[in-house]
């Protein structure tokens, strides 16, 4: 059965100024991602991942093309964004209540009410935190969890991350990523990951892109996740998880020299 | 201020008594640490020093305000429109290149010499410093913010007062700060040029033409703690409610 694209990127086009020549990133892209699934996108640095990403959560422009969301345009806010460095993505000047409340901020909503809806959020996530602490008073894997509970605190319709976890360190790497494929397994919510790194690709997503080196990038091949029944934040442990890991390797080896 | 704080100041004490003390240097150019502080008192106690204090911190409050408010408009303007940045670099290096002391006659010519040409020739070194530190303020914004803001749904006018206007404050009071150091000194040189009734300026000249020896020194003194109080406040304000800065 093909399942019905949720997010959804028709034709698109997006060319960088380039000092000598404009760089064209994506030419004709197109891409699906089906409801309540996670998508992961893997390609070499420099290859696009991360402007896909910007135009799905639209902070970014596209030229041409169509960027969908249930079928009708995206809206900026509609898709919760988690960034790769998190120290830079979080506004060091506002409290972590505010920082995870931003956006309700942004629409006028009064303090208590911001405050109430912090508090839900965070024992719903299980982010154990004092909110009133300023982000920088926070260690690495609590500001990534932060900037998750920002992302996702004015109910998104899907979630983007950008390599979420490869500005942590190997040990903090590892529990915040069960924390977070926690969350968005128990929020079923619809979701892309970007990343270069093959092992944060396997254990979050349940469809990988294998994105190709060269410019504008194309997809090179798409492959299925089959961890049927295993929990997100288990799968790094299960048996099957170095074989799948094996497999996908060489497909990676092959998109890169494509 | 800290222990380790005081050490230099003693230091110069001890030197400046033993060299004056010892006539080691002449009366005439150096006064005793004993003549200066009981001068300084007594200018304090007869309050005739505090119309002096008043009336620098009166021009130096003037100065910093009306350039401050120019220079971060038109830093402002730089900053958000690159190309008026593109169009006026040349001339802004230029005229930021001219010492403000050396613009103090044409501001005399222009104002006369009472206290706008004082307060205009601050407000000039100043606004030029304000402009560039706004400017690079607004510039350097961490993109990673503006994303992060986009991404949560903020339009242009909430990503500029809400991300662009906290994130580059430090930045700007960078430079806020270097005005603060030197704005005293502008205006006690403007004083000591042009003359006037009042001034902590205007007090050392007349007192070096006088040979009050000891008037002068405690007029320094004065000048010095002056910039050094506004400098400790404004560091006391920065770290309390900046408390973001370089994070």
């Amino acid at each position: 059965m093909v399942e019905e694209s949720y997010i959804e990127l028709k034709n698109v086009c997006k060319q960088y100024v380039g000092r000598d020549n404009p760089i064209s990133v994506l030419h004709d892209f197109s891409l699906n991602v089906s409801k309540s699934k996670v998508l992961g996108i893997y390609g070499p640095n420099g290859c696009g991942k991360t402007t896909i990403l910007g135009i799905v959560a639209g902070f970014l422009t596209h030229d041409k093309g169509e960027v969908l969301l249930e079928g009708n345009p995206i809206v900026t806010g509609q898709v919760g964004c988690l960034f790769q460095n998190y120290s830079a993505s979080l506004f060091p000047w506002l409290t972590i209540s505010d920082n995870i409340s931003f956006s309700m901020i942004l629409k006028g909503i009064s303090r208590a009410e911001r405050k109430d809806k912090v508090r839900y959020i965070t024992e719903s996530l299980g982010i154990n935190i004092n909110i009133d602490k300023y982000p920088y008073q926070l260690s690495g894997g609590q500001q990534q969890l932060v900037s998750l509970a920002r992302a996702l605190c004015d109910s998104p319709k899907a979630l983007v991350m950008d390599e979420p976890f490869s500005s942590l360190d190997a040990s903090t790497r590892a529990s915040v990523r069960s924390d977070t494929m926690k969350i968005v397994d128990s929020l079923n919510i619809t979701a892309v990951i970007v990343s270069h790194n093959l092992e944060d690709c396997i254990a979050c997503s349940d469809n990988i892109v294998f994105l190709s080196s060269s410019l504008p990038t194309r997809i090179f091949n798409v492959s299925e996740v089959n961890m049927e029944g295993v929990k997100a934040e288990r799968r790094i442990h299960s048996d099957i998880f170095a074989e799948i890991m094996d497999d996908l390797e060489k497909t990676a080896l092959a998109a890169r020299d494509a | 201020m800290k222990k380790e704080h005081w050490l230099i100041p003693l230091l110069i004490l001890v030197l400046w008594s033993i060299l004056s003390y010892t006539k080691i240097v002449s009366q005439f150019f150096m006064a005793t640490p004993s003549e200066t502080f009981l001068r300084l008192y007594d200018l304090i106690i007869s309050g005739e020093i505090l119309k002096d204090i008043g009336w620098t911190l009166y021009r130096i409050f003037l100065g910093l305000l009306v350039g401050s408010i120019i220079g971060m408009g038109f830093g402002l303007l730089i900053g958000l429109v690159p190309v008026v940045w593109k169009y006026s670099q040349g001339t802004i290096d230029f005229f930021r290149s001219l010492p403000a002391f050396a613009l103090f006659p044409f501001f005399i010519l222009v104002f006369g010499h009472g206290d706008p040409a004082k307060i205009g020739t601050t407000a000039w070194f100043v606004a030029f410093i304000m402009l560039i530190s706004t400017s690079y303020a607004i510039q350097d914004v961490n993109e990673t913010r503006i994303q992060a803001a986009k991404s949560l749904g903020a339009n242009r006018l909430s990503i500029f007062y809400r991300i662009s206007m906290p994130d580059g404050l430090p930045q700007l009071l960078v430079g806020f700060r270097t005005c603060l150091s030197f704005a005293p000194i502008v205006v006690v040189a403007t004083e000591m040029f042009s003359g006037t009734e009042y001034g902590i300026g205007d007090r050392i000249y007349e007192a070096r033409l006088l040979y009050k020896v000891a008037d002068m020194y405690a007029s320094l003194i004065v000048a010095g703690i002056i910039g050094l109080i506004l400098n400790k406040l404004f560091l006391y304000f920065v770290e309390r409610k900046i408390h973001w800065s370089g994070r």
